[in-house]
């Protein structure tokens, strides 16, 4: 009786923990994405500072985040999203606009793939 | 490198709290299912391990449910034979009254090489000795001699030896086992006792066992009884 509380205990942890990871995972996720997509739309009408302003908001955003997410998701994945994101900065002190696009766009698209190997779903299970 | 160390201690923690709620059984006692259950722990415990950019929190939740589901289906095999007939499979006769069942043999994949290595390793030399052998569903088989083959017991001469019970060992390296004083029924107060009339102070005695009779065996750490 004692193994099966155990092994009860044992399954409501890794549902817990699963349920959870995924839980914090989607909300970090969004919450960063809808920083990077306000970020895009800011950019096209914005000064240099108010630009810079913003993205160091989104740069605050991601060292918080990123701690959790380090525990939650394979390292390689976060590292390149980290990349794209950490460039941003001295992208606006060269003040290329587009570049500074693109950027977001690619951290974006990071943040999309990341988000969809964690959906539940036939291609991710098998 | 510190980072590895710690997380090798975290699983190192977790793996032997597995191991101990799984149960205690040695390899060669497995099932098929529970050894792949525990190859299958030690290579999901080491991927994190080697690799510091994979969370232990995948490892984690993949080792916890391995380990529930084993125990779920054990349990669940106890209460359903035909469960426990799907996951273990059956018992197999392969030799009946000294005659080797050929078709059975074929079935379960084992050569005539095989089998005499399995017998020998069971002491049986000789096929026409054996009445029956089966082959269980842990890998090993069982063999049952014929009766005139089969080693004499105590009932067999007809003698009526006592019965002594199992010796407990209730002090070991100079330290009460609490446990054993326990399962051996008798007081503490009964051990220091004996202890006392033996002469020889408890951290001095390097073994005691006392069997159901109350009579106890004493060695001395410098191997004086």
């Amino acid at each position: 009786m004692k193994r099966v509380a155990a092994a009860v205990f044992l399954i409501v942890t890794a549902v817990s923990l699963s349920v959870w990871s995924s839980f914090v995972f989607n909300a970090e996720m969004d919450s960063l994405l809808r920083t990077i997509d306000g970020l895009i739309d800011f950019s096209e009408s914005c000064s240099s500072e108010e630009l810079e302003e913003k993205t160091e908001i989104l740069l605050a955003e991601w060292e918080k985040s990123s701690k959790l997410l380090h525990s939650l998701v394979m390292h390689e994945g976060m590292d390149m999203l980290e990349e794209d994101i950490t460039s941003l900065p001295l992208i606006i002190e060269h003040s290329d606009r587009e570049e500074f696009k693109k950027k977001c766009i690619e951290a974006i698209n990071q943040i999309e793939n990341l988000i969809n190997a964690e959906k539940i779903n036939i291609e991710n299970i098998f | 490198m510190v980072v590895t160390l710690i997380r090798a201690t975290v699983l190192y923690v977790i793996i032997i709290f597995l191991m101990r709620i799984m149960g205690k059984r040695q390899i060669g006692e497995l099932q098929p299912s529970e050894l792949v259950v525990t190859i299958l722990l030690s290579e999901i415990a080491s991927i994190p391990m080697q690799d510091n950019s994979v969370p232990i929190l995948h490892s984690v939740v993949a080792l916890f449910a391995l380990v529930a589901y084993e125990i779920f289906s054990s349990v669940i095999g106890l209460k359903s034979n035909k469960l426990r007939a799907f996951i273990q499979g059956h018992p197999v006769i392969i030799i009946r009254d000294g005659e080797i069942d050929i078709k059975a043999l074929k079935k379960l994949r084992i050569s005539l090489n095989d089998l005499v290595s399995l017998l020998r390793q069971k002491d049986v030399f000789d096929i026409s000795q054996v009445s029956y052998a089966v082959f269980e569903t842990n890998g090993k088989i069982s063999v049952l001699l014929k009766p005139e083959h089969r080693n004499s017991t105590v009932k067999d001469l007809g003698i009526s030896p006592s019965d002594k019970g199992m010796p407990f060992t209730v002090i070991c390296d100079g330290a009460v086992v609490d446990n054993a004083v326990e399962q051996s029924q008798f007081d503490i107060s009964k051990i220091q006792k004996l202890v006392l009339s033996s002469k020889i102070p408890v951290e001095e005695i390097m073994i005691m066992t006392v069997n159901k009779d109350g009579i106890a065996y004493i060695a001395r750490k410098d191997n004086e009884n």
